[in-house]
């Protein structure tokens, strides 16, 4: 967003004394605004805004939607959990088309890792960022100690079947900190989800496919325990200060 | 403390690296990096005319495009994709921003300078070949950079005590933790620091440190080939 010169001074002199545009001081966050099961059709979504200033708001919403899926080849008896991070034109115009496609990937990817914990190779091995890319499914991150969620907990039949965890954001309106609304977004849909209660039948011979019987029954659905699931926070610095 | 490496190195002790500009003739600028088994080859096309979006930068800035594709043959498994993934878009953008810290984009407003780079063989620390290739190939054009930058790797196994600069691809495998720091040697200044799992501030700093003398040798190569490539 282009700044004039003589706002650029103003912001930054206001920073100087602990002031920002909207009141805050350096170290204040915005007011946050969550509400839970706004997408009713998905397994547990969230909406989140920071701040309440109208035109500057961050909004986003996550929906988290469970499916079957099979499991990462190194965890049979894992579930997996997908991201993906969508910017609307609505936020910008510029995000039309595949304009904001590239951030919205680099949001997606940041969200992934802090769910999975995924550390090997870090950042600096693109064959290894590619290799996890391309797994039984597309696009799936290999769990790495310290996932957020506990995975074991989503096998279903082991070397089979699994539920797959799909995190889907949305970018409504974007006033900095999008991740950090993202993350925020993402724990509470997550807290939100009901898993169904699934039963492997086996069928009339040994060697059929088991069938997987779905519990219609909303009571008999398991929700995730979301502790461990990290937050972001952006900091920026102006100057000399860390806002 | 010393760990043996796998390739017989110390904890402190880089890879061999090799560079050569002037790789790709229809270029403004080229270069090849070999970082060991690492081989990555760089060619930087303008400033030319934007593409579109162009006039959506700020009037008195130029754009600096960075795109990296791993060929289909870089790793030893099977066959990569063709078409470019995330993961590609993603790396994309974090040679992007460590090299953003240096391009000038002052001196060429209302026009694009693009980075593209092929990973041609994948074996760790593709980023540091990546961000070092860059560099040179940016200088080779004679793009206008406030230094050059070069980055390294501190990757930690077993805790903080075993730091292990440049990590080979089973050696980054094995990391629990791992920081990468794009660095501007003559400047003193760090362009981007991205780190991944979990550090104290002590270790974090001592990662840091040894990634910054890894740089200055990456830095030493880099110039030194620039230098050798001038007629004289």
């Amino acid at each position: 967003m282009p700044i004039s010169n003589a706002e650029r001074e103003y912001i930054v002199g206001g920073v100087v004394d602990d002031l920002r545009n909207d009141g805050r001081g350096r170290l204040d966050y915005r007011q946050i605004t969550i509400d839970l099961g706004v997408v009713p059709q998905s397994s547990g979504s969230a909406r989140v805004r920071l701040g309440i200033i109208p035109g500057e708001t961050t909004d986003v919403i996550v929906a988290v939607k469970a499916d079957i899926g099979t499991p990462p080849k190194d965890n049979p008896t894992h579930g997996r959990i997908q991201c993906a991070v969508e910017l609307s034109a609505i936020a910008d115009v510029d995000y039309m088309g595949r304009g904001g496609e590239t951030l919205g990937v680099e949001l997606a990817r940041a969200l992934e890792r802090s769910l999975t914990g995924q550390t090997t190779g870090g950042m600096g091995s693109l064959a290894d960022a590619v290799a996890g890319e391309r797994g039984a499914d597309a696009r799936v991150s290999k769990h790495g100690p310290g996932a957020a969620l506990d995975m074991s907990t989503l096998g279903i039949q082991k070397g089979k079947t699994c539920w797959l965890l799909q995190c889907d954001g949305v970018v409504l309106t974007s006033d900095g900190s999008v991740l950090d609304a993202l993350s925020i977004a993402t724990k509470c849909a997550l807290a939100d989800a009901k898993i169904p209660k699934v039963t492997a039948v086996a069928g009339p011979d040994a060697d059929d496919p088991a069938e997987l019987e779905l519990d219609d029954d909303p009571a008999a659905c398991s929700k995730l325990d979301v502790s461990g699931v990290p937050l972001i926070v952006t900091c920026v610095g102006v100057g000399k200060f860390i806002l | 403390m010393t760990i043996p490496r796998e390739d017989g190195r110390s904890a402190e002790q880089m890879r061999p690296i090799f560079v050569k500009t002037g790789v790709i003739s229809q270029a403004a600028g080229s270069a090849y990096v070999e970082l060991d088994k690492t081989k990555v080859m760089c060619g930087v096309y303008g400033p030319r005319q934007g593409g579109p979006g162009i006039d959506k930068v700020e009037f008195d800035r130029g754009r600096l495009d960075v795109d990296v594709k791993l060929a289909t043959f870089a790793t030893s498994g099977p066959r990569g994709k063709v078409a470019q993934g995330d993961a590609e878009r993603e790396f994309s953008s974090i040679v992007h921003r460590a090299l953003s810290g240096a391009v000038m984009t002052e001196t060429f407003p209302k026009t694009t300078v693009d980075v593209f780079a092929t990973v041609l063989e994948a074996n760790g620390s593709e980023l540091c070949a990546t961000i070092a290739a860059a560099s040179a190939a940016l200088c080779e054009a004679g793009v206008a950079m406030r230094d050059l930058v070069s980055a390294c790797t501190g990757g930690g196994a077993d805790g903080p005590n075993a730091l292990l600069l440049d990590p080979a691809r089973g050696e980054e495998a094995a990391a629990e933790a791992g920081v990468t720091l794009a660095y501007m040697c003559r400047l003193g200044e760090a362009s981007q620091v991205v780190a991944t799992g979990t550090w104290d501030g002590e270790s974090l700093d001592d990662a840091v440190q040894l990634a910054a003398s890894g740089c200055a040798r990456v830095d030493a190569a880099l110039r030194e080939a620039l230098r050798s490539s001038v007629p004289a």
